[in-house]
């Protein structure tokens, strides 16, 4: 053993408090999920992505919403951008198909944390830290903001579960702000 | 409970007291009191002294726009100044201060000033401190800063809490009254999205326990109170209240500020919302105005409406004898409302000899006879009204009347603020005697409805504004059906026929004041003296006099000053026009503004992957960027001196690991990524082959060096690019503007992967041994993995990267992992490297390594500095384009005599030699400012026992190199000799990072 302490984390969140049977309004970190930005240029790629990918069309903008079909959704970022999240990422030959259609991939994963934020209050808490009318967004839209100044990509799942997609370094600082802002409707953090 | 409180009416909870403190003395209200009707409740007159003559005052209105009664609310560290008593709800065992006024409120030293007004008259200071010279204005500074300002701010931090919510809306209607509720009701039957937003405890305040008005058949409170509940239960539709739409701005933006109960578990003290909406109707009402008379800001003399409002809203009857004291119709609505809900014979004063039939009908019908022609020529009692003296305007024939209380209604001012904020111009209309708001312009997204288009009865009021309601939804695409409101029982219909009867005539008092603003102490004689003086635009009179600068702005004082101001020109007013009104409305708390970004919400702390571990072990951290990064891991009572020295030292011995994924990352992708590399960086890294790393530098399009970092080629259109910490954004951003501006044709996509990596740099003689211990010699020979290349490999099933790139001079290597494996594999490492004695190291041992090793950073590439000053040109490829080519060769970048990089040495070895110092020619301490240059960096070398560092000189190493200068540091008062020597203080041929 060296001089040295072992402080194996694997998420920037460990030590946050910890209340794992709290119910009602909860804040959670979705772990094991796969993030792949796919690019392109070619006007007509989207369609052709949403398809390798299983999905019913590649949004193009952030008015488009997520597309789903079952593990995966492609989420919007930009014009000719778009991250593709699902719990086993995409395989081999569907990244061989995206690069024969001009596409590049890269493997985010490591470089984002996806909070759930679920219960009545979410859309309360997050008006507290960015401009976005939450209370209008509706299941499956999406959204970039900068959420308590920090950049965040917001994805409604469902009334009251919003999905927020941010940046492993900033995780920590966005979950202290959601917990102090989500304080008066006793938001808790489950793990 | 005191005599005062009616034994009915109001909107108080009588079956919860309160107790609460003035200045040490017990009181007590009820629940729904506010302060001011508490205190008015318990016979408390004075509550304040005016700023510059410290008269006594007391409450004057029953709203946002108090003058008089200021208190500080709260102790010690809650202490909150200036709180208007009018509008703070009445809290248990709440404890508030007077101010303004030493030693005590009854006797106050400053009352002299009241003597000596004669002498200090508007205009007093400029006359005689300013224009006296600084010499007298810094003599009397001191004194007269100690005079001004009205509370005292607690020195304490404020434990409460702020924050921001941001919300947005269909239609937002400004005012809880008749008006703004029947557009509510209107417009929430739209569906859209309403909010309702009111300054009071609860919105249709003006309706509570109204009894002589019947709405729709029922009594006005029952209305309210179901309208409310209706509401209330609507999804559509949200009620702020205690909450002031402070500002219009543009976007249909409204800034409003909420107060929240004090005694929230959270300490939420006020809540500060930008509200986006589509429409916007304006019910904001309208102030009553008083009346200018010698003596109206004694205790005692308030509004008429707000005597009527304390009756009606709280249950309390300000005073026994009751006077009102009117130029207009709407003083008998008053004075009717007052005698009917507390019993008292109310006497009513008016200006005028003729008013209407309807009017004094229904005055006599109350039992009430109005003295007409009259006037108030001065009140007796200081800290209490005891009489008024009343004078005929005609005959001047003058009698005194017994009252305890006056209300003046002198008229009605519009509220007309927030459409003002948008821009709009008042426009002064004879018939109303008030400024109005003029038109929107075309495109406008506000409304007006009810009082604040003028004086109009109740039913015009609601009728109107559930019209507008009605076109707002219209505009918005919804068709609704408006409410209709048939209100019966009010006194008064039509206008109000106010009489312009500003201020008492002069003849009929002499040498006393006759206020216009209550809070500053501008008097009717002010106002002339301004005009008298050349200052005829409101603007320089409100600047010269201090009219309307106060916290409540102006709003009782703007139009008599105004009027005055246009009489003493002989002017109309509209000739005159008045001030503009900016936002905020009211006061609003510094803290509002800063919500939540306080302490350690003030910015977003961005972590490193291995943050857990170096917390774990110890490690002092430091802001870099917006990053926190290791700084040092002291041992016992190290410093960050010796821990820094102790770790740069281990480093050249043995082998060190230092987190450095703060580092930019930038994935570079395409078929153009070649191409665009090319553009990017002065040297050629389209040559780059794969596998390979190079180091590159980019300019500006002014030819300033930008940033440095590392170029790698993962594939033939894939490139992995390092910035520095500092310049990741920036250099982010110049690639997307160039990619989406400049070379909109280049097939590129660039996405920054900064936080998708975590990066470790593992420096030293052994750290190859640490690498081999991990993966086999044969995987990181110098033959596998030379000096410039980089590898991908697994560890436990992890994906790594190892960069053979060196930023210390020691044999080193960079190792990337994904962020989430970042704690396993610096662990690993750590534990490979146990047998070679690794140590880690920080920010501040980094720096001190690449300062021997001359390697510019942040210091040196500070956004001043070319290619030429950091002797770089050579890495110029000149034969292809790129940016900044052209301008850098501009030639004052390219003078031999701009300063370039060399490398300094303190000619005695324990003379600390820092950053910043200056570089002169001569020892000379009294002349420090014939300088040649300037220390960018530097730091105690353990390697060659002596202060090292890098700087810029004129003429460069070319001229200096081997030669004494001098550095003078006049911040810490030294001027010592050091050596110019290469910038490369150790291992100037690389043998290290290539062995």
């Amino acid at each position: 053993m060296g001089k040295y302490k072992n402080a194996n984390s694997d998420s920037l969140l460990f030590g946050l408090p910890l209340d794992k049977k709290a119910k009602g309004f909860c804040l959670s970190e979705l772990s094991a999920i796969n993030l792949t930005q796919i690019a392109w240029r070619n006007s007509e790629a989207p369609g052709k992505i949403a398809k390798i990918c299983g999905v019913e069309f590649c949004p193009e903008s952030m008015t488009d919403g997520a597309a789903r079909n079952g593990d995966g959704s492609l989420l919007p970022i930009m014009p000719g951008r778009a991250l593709y999240f699902s719990n086993v990422g995409l395989g081999e030959s569907q990244l061989k198909s995206l690069r024969e259609l001009g596409c590049y991939t890269l493997d985010l994963s490591a470089g984002r944390t996806v909070l759930t934020l679920r219960g009545p209050h979410c859309a309360w808490t997050l008006m507290k830290g960015s401009g976005i009318d939450f209370e209008s967004m509706r299941p499956g839209s999406t959204a970039q903001t900068n959420l308590f100044k920090i950049s965040t990509m917001v994805w409604m799942i469902k009334d009251n579960e919003i999905r927020l997609i941010v940046s492993y370094a900033f995780s920590r600082g966005l979950a202290e702000r959601l917990l102090d802002a989500g304080q008066e409707h006793g938001l808790r953090f489950v793990g | 409970m005191s005599a005062r409180r009616l034994t009915r009416g109001g909107l108080v909870n009588r079956d919860r007291v309160l107790n609460f403190t003035l200045d040490g003395r017990s009181y007590s209200g009820f629940e729904g009191d506010t302060v001011g009707s508490a205190l008015l409740a318990n016979g408390v007159s004075v509550l304040g002294r005016s700023f510059k003559y410290h008269r006594p005052r007391g409450i004057m209105t029953a709203g946002s726009e108090e003058p008089n009664a200021l208190l500080t609310i709260g102790d010690g560290a809650f202490a909150i100044p200036n709180q208007r008593p009018t509008v703070v709800p009445l809290q248990a065992d709440l404890s508030a201060r007077t101010q303004n006024a030493w030693p005590t409120i009854d006797f106050d030293v400053g009352e002299v000033n009241d003597l000596l007004s004669p002498f200090i008259s508007a205009g007093f200071y400029y006359k005689t401190f300013i224009a006296g010279g600084p010499y007298v204005w810094r003599a009397f500074e001191y004194f007269i800063r100690r005079a001004a300002g009205l509370g005292v701010a607690s020195q304490e931090p404020l434990p409460a809490r702020f924050e921001k919510v941001n919300a947005h809306c269909d239609v937002l209607i400004v005012g809880g009254g008749p008006a703004g509720l029947t557009s509510a009701i209107t417009a929430s039957r739209s569906g859209l999205r309403v909010v309702l937003v009111d300054e009071g405890l609860t919105p249709g305040s003006y309706l509570a326990g109204n009894d002589s008005l019947q709405i729709n058949g029922e009594s006005a409170e029952n209305w309210r109170k179901a309208t409310l509940e209706h509401l209330e239960s609507l999804s559509n539709v949200r009620i702020l209240t205690r909450t002031t739409a402070f500002g219009l701005y543009d976007g249909q933006v409204a800034g409003l500020i909420q107060r929240l109960d004090p005694v929230n578990p959270f300490d939420l003290a006020e809540r500060y919302w930008t509200l986006r909406c589509k429409k916007i109707i304006l019910a904001t009402g309208s102030i009553e105005r008083p009346i200018a008379f010698p003596g109206n800001d004694r205790p005692g003399v308030m509004l008429a409406g707000a005597i009527a409002t304390y009756a009606r809203k709280f249950g309390v009857a300000v005073g026994e004898n009751p006077i009102i004291f009117t130029n207009n119709d709407t003083g008998y609505l008053s004075a009717v409302e007052m005698q009917k809900l507390t019993s008292r014979q109310v006497t009513v004063v008016d200006t005028r000899r003729e008013v209407s039939t309807e009017v004094l009908k229904g005055a006599e019908a109350s039992g009430i006879s109005p003295i007409l022609g009259h006037g108030v020529a001065g009140v007796r009692g200081k800290t209490g009204l005891q009489s008024v003296e009343l004078v005929d305007l005609k005959s001047g024939h003058r009698k005194v009347v017994e009252a305890d209380v006056l209300g003046m209604a002198g008229g009605w001012s519009p509220t007309i603020h927030l459409a003002s904020h948008r821009g709009t111009k008042p426009v002064w209309s004879e018939e109303e005697l008030a400024f109005l708001a003029g038109d929107p312009a075309p495109g406008a997204h506000w409304v007006l409805a009810g009082a604040v288009q003028g004086r109009m009865d109740l039913n015009r009021a609601v009728t109107a504004a559930g019209l507008v309601a009605k076109s707002i939804c219209t505009e918005l695409g919804q068709n609704v059906k408006v409410e209709e409101i048939s209100i019966s029982g009010e006194i008064l219909t039509g206008k109000a026929s106010v009489e312009p009867f500003w201020a008492m005539p002069n003849k009929y008092f002499y040498r006393k004041k006759a206020f216009v603003d209550f809070q500053h102490d501008v008097t009717v004689k002010d106002v002339k003296q301004a005009a008298q003086e050349g200052f005829i635009s409101p603007e320089h009179m409100k600047r010269y006099t201090t009219l309307g600068m106060a916290t409540d702005q102006g709003k009782l004082s703007n139009s008599i000053g105004q009027a005055l101001l246009a009489a003493s020109q002989s002017k109309e007013i509209s000739a005159v026009g008045t001030t503009t009104y900016r936002p905020p409305f009211t006061p609003v708390s510094l803290g509002a503004f800063t919500e939540r970004n306080t302490a350690s919400q003030w910015m977003a702390e961005r972590m490193t992957p291995m943050k857990p571990w170096h917390e774990c072990n110890g490690a002092k951290f430091m802001e870099s960027s917006d990053w926190r990064r290791p700084w040092f891991y002291p041992e016992g009572i190290e410093d960050l001196t010796y821990a820094s020295r102790r770790e740069a030292f281990h480093v050249r011995q043995h082998v060190g690991i230092c987190d450095v994924s703060s580092l930019g990352k930038i994935e570079v992708q395409g078929p153009d990524s070649a191409k665009f590399m090319d553009l990017i960086y002065v040297g050629r890294m389209s040559t780059l082959k794969q596998g390979r790393s190079r180091y590159g530098v980019m300019l500006r399009e002014d030819g300033v060096v930008l940033d440095d970092g590392t170029v790698s080629r993962i594939a033939p259109d894939h490139y992995f690019v390092t910035t520095t910490t500092v310049e990741a954004p920036h250099v982010m951003a110049h690639f997307e503007h160039l990619l989406q501006v400049e070379f909109k044709g280049l097939d590129v996509h660039v996405t920054s992967v900064s936080d998708v990596w975590a990066a470790m740099a593992l420096a030293g003689p052994k750290s190859r041994t640490v690498l081999e211990n991990l993966f086999g010699e044969e995987a990181v020979s110098n033959d596998a993995l030379p000096y410039m290349s980089f590898k991908e490999v697994e560890l436990t099933g992890l994906p790594v990267r190892i960069h053979r790139i060196s930023f210390s001079g020691e044999l080193a290597y960079e190792i990337y992992a994904p962020a989430r494996s970042g704690v396993p594999v610096w662990q690993a490492l750590v534990d490979a490297g146990d047998k070679q004695n690794i140590g880690v190291y920080g920010l501040e041992a980094l720096d001190l390594l690449r300062i021997e090793k001359g390697f510019p950073t942040g210091n040196e590439i500070d956004g001043r500095t070319t290619l030429h000053m950091l002797g770089l040109e050579a890495m110029a490829k000149d034969d292809k384009d790129y940016i900044g080519r052209v301008l850098r060769k501009r030639e004052g970048m390219i003078d031999p005599l701009v300063p370039t990089l060399v490398g300094l040495r303190s000619v005695v070895p324990d003379q600390p030699l820092r950053g910043g110092g200056q570089l002169v020619r001569e020892h000379e301490p009294d002349n420090m400012h014939d300088q040649i240059g300037y220390v960018s960096s530097a730091g105690y070398s353990t390697t060659l026992g002596c202060y090292v560092g890098i700087g810029f000189v004129r003429g460069g190493l070319e001229k200096w190199e081997g030669q004494s200068i001098y550095v003078a540091d006049p911040v810490r008062g030294q001027h010592f000799e050091a050596q110019v020597v290469h910038p490369c203080h150790v291992d100037r041929e690389g043998v290290l990072v290539r062995g």
